[in-house]
């Protein structure tokens, strides 16, 4: 790990004017403390953020839920409004890594994190993503690469919160400097514009954020429907996404009213299927249906040397997702 | 040396199972040529107060609660700390080496390049469990000046050692290294091309591994074996390279306390190797070395010697004057020192109607890296009853981290190809697979296997075999099957092993022996044994264990020998001790030697009963002090510890998930010493195979030559949520033959045949598909099933 000067803001204005180019944000650090023990990161300055107060709030009102950065993982997974209204976001939480990490990392974080590429996480590795001027996973080692959104890199964005966060509308607010740079600018937008893929944005990030931006909220509104988020690890025990699915279904009288489906582990960025879902309105809520849903979910793959399995085991997720949101009291098919 | 003919049962202890009372099976008596100064024999009616029962072990509890030392938590005053600097090259010249600017930095207090050719070797080749390799290459070594070519990425360049790691680290990557790149090879099947780049310069990457011949070697003619076969089975499997990932990694805590005294802390499984090592490098006697490993944190098979780790911090003392800890990060364990080499196996079986084997042919190529052993075992030559066997070996270099000797060496690669081989077989002959294994039954004497083929098959309910293929036809996507497969290890447990037993006029009970604990539970089971003969509880024995001082010695522990080869010598030690103490303590009791004994705590037979303490005192101010060595093994003949283990497992084939459900396993260790530690040998030893079997590989980038995954989040091992139901089932198999404590290990062969048993498993869930490549992920399964449509 580099040398570093640590900042503690008192306040959110202060904590972006902080930032910069030269700057990195320090949440719970499970990420970043790892990409600076990896060389990978190399800050001047980490700007602590837990210093800020009021960023860890979970509140519940009349336009949903509204959840602070900061708030940790473990405490998605345990709330029990959560668990009830939007199961999804506890799912999503209680699938992230171990307990140690549940407790530590944060919700921006998490939404926040960089990508688990083997190859992106070598410091002998100079890849595009660094700067560099070659994709490694292309020719080399890609079975837990994406099949969707690559090119011309191919990572896997890893985030399990960002697909339950997706199907359930979610919207992020974001702190910035003001004009002419000063001051504070607030603005708030829809999750499924936060990210950004290779093609859009290689260095720097995988969201829109400017180096000097901050998440401090997440918004979701109340749920339409039942949801849902379906992780397929490769350990049980405790692992990435291999193959994630969220679901948000609304059903009435055996046919689906209104849907949203999202992939988690397959894509560059927390992959919204808007297609998927179209497939599944209207539609009565049958085998047929499903299949449909579960076919177009993965239109577009472009599988790599070593992945093409996820083709398959996406579809999986997504046809157990959507029996899963549809038939939340049942637990007679089999999961993940 | 003088020896008696003794008597002695031998036979098959069952324990009490399902409500039936323990038994005794397979009795036969045998007369055994016992040298002079055993102590009495013990046999198959003897039983033990102390010894084989399940008492948790001594150390338990300062384990659990973190007062245990481990070489980690050595921290003497004036520690400095360094780190190991590495090729980030899998094949280069080194053109310069510049450690200047790293020796301006604060808090640094020594650099080392440890780029001249030879020592360095020749330590790397002794921890990684070849001696005989280190000792060539000291026999070679030019003592040049010239530098060592890089041969694989993590390759040891210097050392620093600096006030605090952090100082070290940011030294470390001051030093300013060119390279010149070489034609490098990682990939296995590249490395075998005929222009493939050479790893070791001038020499072919293929080297045929010697194949042992004789009634447990090779023999027989398989051509002809299989020309007489009635069916015959063509097949291949392959095993990736695994890393060992022992939780406590490898290295040590070094000071000079005299200039020609080293005393060490090291995380080893081999003291008095690693003083050997030491000795070797530094050019002084061994006895000026003293190696102590109180507590450790693991090995399999990669930490005998001292390592260039081992060597860089007793350096660095030296240069420092100051207390050195050199412990690798988890990357350095995982790229430099030792792993379990990958396999590539083609078979053919023979096999007439009724399922007798004709011939087993294997044909095996494996990568140790830049190492050498990378053989699979012997399971084709020891598991059956076989008349043709041939198992042609070879080591394929490539410019990866060497191998090294990794619990079981080369048998769980063996295994897992070998026992799905079986499965195959059975297939086409429409034998059931336990069938086709008994029918090729090897019996031997005081051999348990065929009794534990019974019990296994009766605990896990293998006769639902065929019920479960048929509802499986109409299940949904999730598959259930059953597979089962055998293990075998040779007893090479011996001589040299000695220990010290004293007796202190208070009634304290010491016991020191030359060994280390590398986990299996040596401490509980000098302190059972010594207990035994006094009559006392363990917990009243006070154990020395892990330190070259005394100058008791004791084996490295591999082979799963340290069991075998000291504890006799601790009956042999406190037996002895008990008979001087009893001869002491007598007259002045008034009685006779022969007529007292020790039991619960007391000293009876004499006119009044003592406790242990007070019967002591009578000695007044002298101690009691007993010394023995092991004695030769009666019969000098290998005999096998055995076991069978059966799997239940369910396939998801939308999905590849295998998950195991439950591991049956039923072993033998001889008597056993304890039958807790041993059910702890056997859990770990399938949770290890398991892991092997589902998650673990070592991923190459072929392209730039470095390892991907050499940490635990790219490493998978298998957690909590990966463990199935155990049910573990420990027979004593008393073979008069071997020791005073008929006792035999138990570390190695339990991880044996848990892959293959996963794997068979598998193939019956997946209607006979086996799955030819460990790890068995979710992508190879759904590959394998998506390549069957097709
Ligand atoms: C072993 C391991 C296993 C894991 N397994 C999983 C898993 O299964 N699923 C999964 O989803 N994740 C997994 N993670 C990732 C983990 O969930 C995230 O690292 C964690 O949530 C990050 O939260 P943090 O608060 O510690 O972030 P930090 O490490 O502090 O920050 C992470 C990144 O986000 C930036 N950042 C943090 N907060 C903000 C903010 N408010 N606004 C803008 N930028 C911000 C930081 O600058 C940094 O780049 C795993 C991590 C590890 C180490
Ligand atoms: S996938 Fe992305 S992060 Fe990985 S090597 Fe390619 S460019 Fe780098």
């Amino acid at each position: 790990m580099n040398r570093f000067e640590w900042m503690e803001p008192a306040s959110l204005e202060s904590a972006v004017h902080g930032l910069g180019p030269r700057a990195r944000l320090l949440a719970g650090g499970v990420d970043l403390l790892g990409e600076m023990k990896d060389h990978i990161a190399l800050p001047e300055r980490v700007v602590n953020l837990k210093s800020v107060s009021g960023l860890d709030a979970i509140e519940i009102g009349d336009h949903g839920l509204r959840l602070g950065a900061l708030v940790t993982l473990d405490r998605l997974a345990a709330h029990p409004q959560i668990r009830h209204r939007w199961r999804a976001i506890a799912e999503a939480a209680s699938s992230v890594g171990t307990p140690q990490i549940r407790n530590q990392g944060t919700l921006g974080g998490n939404l926040c994190q960089r990508p688990r590429c083997w190859y992106f996480r070598s410091e002998e590795h100079k890849c595009l993503k660094k700067g560099g001027d070659i994709c490694f996973a292309v020719a080399g080692e890609n079975k837990y690469h994406a099949i969707l959104g690559g090119g011309p890199a191919f990572y896997a964005h890893p985030s399990d919160l960002a697909p339950a966060l997706l199907v359930l509308n979610a919207q992020v607010r974001i702190a910035g400097p003001g004009p002419r740079g000063r001051g504070l600018r607030l603005r708030t937008l829809p999750l499924a514009e936060f990210y950004r893929t290779p093609a859009q944005r290689l260095v720097g990030g995988e969201t829109l954020l400017s180096d000097q931006e901050i998440v401090t909220e997440i918004l979701v509104p109340e749920p339409f429907g039942d949801s849902t988020y379906l992780k397929f690890r490769e350990r049980l025990s405790h692992d990435w996404a291999m193959a994630a699915c969220a679901a948000q279904i609304q059903i009435s009288a055996g046919h689906i009213k209104r849907a949203q489906l999202a992939l988690g582990g397959v894509a560059t960025i927390p992959w919204p299927v808007p297609a998927a879902a179209r497939a599944l309105a209207g539609q009565p809520l049958n085998q047929a249906t499903i299949e449909a849903a579960a076919h177009v979910a993965v239109a577009g793959a472009q599988p790599l040397r070593q992945n093409w399995y996820k083709i398959q085991l996406t579809q999986t997720m997504v046809r157990r997702a959507i029996r899963q949101a549809a038939f939340p009291e049942k637990a007679d098919f089999v999961s993940a | 040396m003088l020896k008696k003919k003794v008597r002695a049962t031998g036979g098959i202890i069952i324990p009490p199972l399902n409500g039936q009372p323990q038994k005794i099976a397979d009795a036969e008596t045998i007369e055994v040529p016992v040298p002079a100064g055993e102590p009495p024999l013990w046999d198959v009616y003897t039983r033990p107060q102390v010894v084989g029962q399940p008492i948790p072990r001594i150390d338990g509890p300062i384990k659990v609660t973190g007062r245990a030392r481990y070489t980690y938590d050595q921290l003497p005053a004036g520690l400095l700390h360094a780190v190991l600097v590495r090729s980030a090259h899998p094949h280069a010249r080194l053109l310069s080496v510049d450690i200047a600017p790293a020796q301006k930095m604060p808090g640094v207090r020594a650099v080392i390049r440890l780029d001249s050719p030879d020592l360095m070797r020749a330590s790397a080749a002794s921890a990684a469990g070849n001696p005989e390799q280190a000792a060539a290459i000291r026999q070679a070594a030019s003592h040049s000046q010239k530098s060592k070519t890089m041969l694989f990425v993590g390759d040891e360049i210097a050392a620093v050692a600096a006030d605090t790691l952090e100082q070290a680290e940011d030294a470390a990557r001051a030093i300013r290294i060119e390279y010149e790149s070489l034609p490098f090879v990682t990939d296995v099947a590249a490395a075998r091309q005929p222009d493939a780049p050479r790893v070791h310069a001038g020499q072919d990457n293929i080297r045929p591994l010697p194949s042992p011949h004789g009634p447990d070697g090779d023999r027989g003619d398989v051509h002809e074996g299989l020309a007489q076969a009635d069916a015959v089975i063509e097949t291949r499997y392959e095993t990736n390279v695994a890393m060992q990932n022992a939780l406590e990694p490898h290295g040590s805590v070094a000071w000079w306390d005299a200039p020609n005294h080293l005393t060490v802390w090291a995380s080893t499984q081999g003291i008095f190797g690693f003083r050997g090592d030491l000795a070797h490098f530094f050019q002084m006697p061994a006895s000026q070395v003293r190696v102590i490993t109180d507590y450790l944190g693991g090995g399999f098979g990669a930490k005998f010697g001292a390592g260039i780790y081992g060597i860089a911090a007793a350096w660095l003392a030296r240069e420092t004057r100051a207390p050195v800890k050199l412990m690798l990060d988890r990357k350095a364990e995982n790229l430099a020192v030792g792993n379990r080499p990958s396999s590539h196996q083609q078979l053919r079986l023979g096999a007439k109607k009724d399922g007798t084997l004709t011939a087993i042919e294997v044909v095996n190529f494996g990568t140790p890296g830049i190492g050498h052993g990378a053989g699979a075992g012997a399971a084709s030559r020891r598991f059956y009853l076989c008349p043709n066997v041939s198992q042609r070996d070879h080591d394929v270099a490539t410019n990866l981290g060497p191998a090294a000797a990794f619990r079981a060496p080369g048998w769980p690669q063996g295994a897992f190809a070998l026992e799905q081989a079986m499965d195959e077989l059975a297939d086409k002959l429409q034998l059931d697979p336990l069938e086709l294994r008994q029918k090729n039954y090897w019996d031997k004497p005081f051999k348990a296997l065929r009794i534990q083929y019974e019990i296994g098959a009766a605990r896990f309910g293998w006769r639902r075999r065929a019920q479960i293929a048929a509802s499986n036809r109409n299940s949904g996507p999730v598959k259930r099957g059953l597979g089962m497969a055998t293990s075998c290890w040779p007893t090479f447990g011996r001589p040299p092993a000695q220990a010290r037993v004293v007796v202190h006029s208070d009634g304290a009970v010491e016991v020191t022996v030359g060994c280390q604990d590398i986990g299996g539970g040596m401490r509980m089971i000098a302190a059972q044994v010594t207990a035994e003969e006094f009559g006392l509880r363990p917990h009243q024995v006070r154990v020395h264990i892990g330190d070259t001082q005394p100058g008791i010695y004791g084996p490295a522990s591999g082979g799963s020998v340290t069991t075998t080869s000291v504890a006799p010598a601790i009956r042999a030690a406190a037996y002895d001790a008990r008979q001087k103490l009893l001869a002491a303590i007598a007259p002045r009791l008034g009685a006779a030697p022969e007529s007292l004994r020790l039991r619960g705590g007391k000293l009876l037979g004499a006119p009044r009963a003592l406790s242990f303490a007070s019967a002591c005192r009578l000695l007044r101010h002298a101690t009691i002090s007993a010394e023995a060595d092991r004695a030769q093994n009666y019969e000098p003949h290998l005999t096998e510890m055995h076991g069978a283990q059966f799997a239940e497992v369910e396939v998801d084939t939308e999905t590849g998930r295998i998950r195991v459900v439950k591991i049956t396993a039923v072993h033998d260790c001889g008597r056993s010493m304890n039958r807790l530690l041993v059910e702890s040998q056997v859990n770990g030893g399938i949770i290890m195979g398991l892991s092997y079997a589902l998650l673990e590989g070592r991923v190459v980038d072929h392209p730039t030559g470095h390892v991907m995954n050499s940490n635990l989040d790219f490493y998978k091992l298998a957690g909590t949520r990966e463990i199935p139901e155990l049910d573990v089932v420990i027979l004593d198999a008393i073979d008069p033959r071997g020791n005073n404590l008929d006792v035999k290990g138990i570390g190695e062969p339990v991880i044996v045949p848990t892959a293959a048993a996963i794997g068979n498993a598998v193939a019956h869930a997946l209607g006979g598909l086996h799955i030819r490549e460990l790890p068995m992920t979710p992508d190879r399964v759904l590959n394998a099933l998506a390549a069957v449509r097709a």
